[in-house]
């Protein structure tokens, strides 16, 4: 028989798991290994779940999400950016013309985003394609709503600046 | 070259397959070790809980209208919240007749939602089961005005799709810093706030529209629809703003310096759309008058909470300012 918890933990899958996926995707630009590390975020998650309570289960998932990337960074010190859009193993889609056009145009977003500063990528990216709140985003990467919000708000002014140079 | 809309619109459409997600699904139920069994459990107090609507509305029609106004103002949990929601909502939202009153009273019903939840929980009172039983409701609504909103655009209203979509973004981003305040209603809190970010990211759809047609060539006719369209809201905003005051006459003392710095802000951002609508630019003069009454609609939604549950906003209302710099940006 299904209990509470297993139900609610299916449905934060059911309602999280693609956009933990989008989130991994963000950080490794690999779709097989974003893959297994929403899968391994949901487990872990799920053993923590099991053994006592947990209070936000939305960011603490991205909070285990983000160990996991950060602990795998660690110890994977090949897969640079620069090989990545050399590489076709850089793979967002499915069908093969699909991937060709997410190939282009996935390279334009990698590339934009690469160019600004690290830490202002990971709030915007956090802010407006996991689509968290400051202050969701201050408890995941546990640093206060006011950095969040100066590092999207200067990550969003390099980005226009960016977008503006190509558009003249 | 790309713009930056784009860029996130593009990153959203990562997302798992089908086959994918449910491979995935499966492998980690699996992994964790539970097993899935159709949900179909119904206890027999379930089957009696829910009055039949004609019940409800026989019983109101026997016991006077009296009833229906003093369901007016309960809470979940109150014998007579069955009322407020199925007989007093329910009728009015039969007689609202335009695609607009629809959508509007639509929005309004999330709204009380939110207000229940509110409420409740100040009083210590927000369980987990009420908690999400009002969630659920909320989110209904809340769906619902967006297919409202998707109607009205493409009946080409799109006066009234921005003006709805404006008022449900500030009302859901009100009353998510409110939820916020209490603890028993923060993941509440956060659903709202994503429903707000949703609703923002639609209004600005709809008002690129309205701003393209200051670009465009149009007909007299429809210039003259826009131009009726922006003194109205001119009104409603001015209105709004004399309401604020009002109120704060009546009630502020607490927040009064940061209320009154949100009106400040918003009768500059009317003198704007007075200087637009001395060029000509009837749709960027609409979009900044409501511009204006969402913030003194936010500030005032902030403060009735604060008079009515006894918090103090001061806080929300400094954030509303900040977050109205990050997103002028955009």
């Amino acid at each position: 028989m299904q209990n509470k918890l297993e139900k609610q933990f299916l449905q934060a899958y059911d309602e999280l798991s693609d956009a933990i996926f989008r989130h991994c995707y963000f950080r490794v630009f690999n779709r097989e290994r974003a893959k297994d590390l929403m899968q391994d975020t949901f487990a872990r998650t799920w053993e923590y779940l099991s053994k006592g309570s947990v209070q936000n289960l939305k960011a603490f998932l991205y909070r285990v999400a983000n160990n996991l990337i950060i602990d795998e960074s660690r110890k994977k010190k090949e897969e640079s950016l620069e090989m990545l859009q050399e590489n076709s193993s850089f793979d967002p889609g499915e069908d093969l013309k699909d991937r060709l056009i997410d190939f282009m145009e996935g390279k334009e977003v990698i590339k934009l985003l690469d160019k600004i500063d690290p830490k202002y990528r990971l709030a915007i990216s956090m802010r407006y394609i996991d689509d968290l709140s400051p202050k969701e985003i201050s408890e995941v990467l546990d640093e206060t709503e006011n950095n969040i919000s100066v590092r999207i708000h200067r990550g969003l002014k390099q980005l226009r600046e960016l977008t503006k140079e190509k558009n003249d | 070259m790309i713009k930056f809309e784009e860029i996130i619109k593009k990153a959203k459409g990562v997302k798992l397959s089908k086959p994918e997600k449910a491979e995935l699904r499966a492998n980690l139920l699996v992994r964790v070790g539970i097993a899935e069994r159709p949900v179909m459990q119904r206890s027999i107090i379930n089957f009696l809980k829910p009055m039949p609507i004609f019940a409800l509305f026989l019983a109101v029609a026997l016991l006077g209208g009296g009833v229906s106004f003093a369901a007016e103002g309960s809470l979940p949990g109150d014998v007579l919240y069955p009322v407020k929601l199925k007989v007093n909502e329910e009728v009015k939202a039969a007689v609202s007749l335009s695609a607009e009153a629809k959508a509007n009273w639509e929005a309004k019903r999330a709204e009380r939602r939110l207000e229940e939840a509110e409420k409740l929980a100040a009083s210590g009172k927000l369980d987990a089961e009420t908690r999400a039983k009002i969630e659920s409701n909320f989110e209904k609504h809340a769906a619902r005005v967006q297919e409202r909103i998707a109607t009205l655009e493409t009946r080409s209203d799109v006066r009234a799709a921005a003006d709805v979509s404006s008022k449900l973004e500030t009302s859901l981003r009100a009353h998510g810093k409110i939820l916020r305040k209490f603890a028993d209603a923060e993941s509440s809190a956060a659903k709202v706030t994503a429903q707000a970010d949703k609703a923002s990211k639609s209004r600005a759809l709809i008002e690129a529209k309205i701003s393209d047609v200051d670009e465009n060539e149009e007909e007299d006719e429809d210039r003259e629809g826009i131009e009726e369209a922006a003194m109205d809201k001119l009104r409603a905003a001015e209105g709004k703003i004399n309401e604020v005051r009002e109120f704060l006459r009546e009630h502020g003392d607490n927040s009064s310096a940061e209320a009154e710095a949100r009106l400040k802000i918003a009768e500059n951002i009317i003198i704007e759309g007075k200087a637009k609508l001395g060029e000509a630019k009837y749709g960027e003069a609409f979009l900044l008058f409501q511009k204006a009454h969402r913030v003194a609609q936010e500030a005032k939604l902030l403060l009735k909470a604060e008079s009515d549950l006894k918090i103090d906003i001061e806080e929300e209302l400094f954030e509303a300012k900040i977050e109205g710099k990050i997103r002028l940006d955009l």
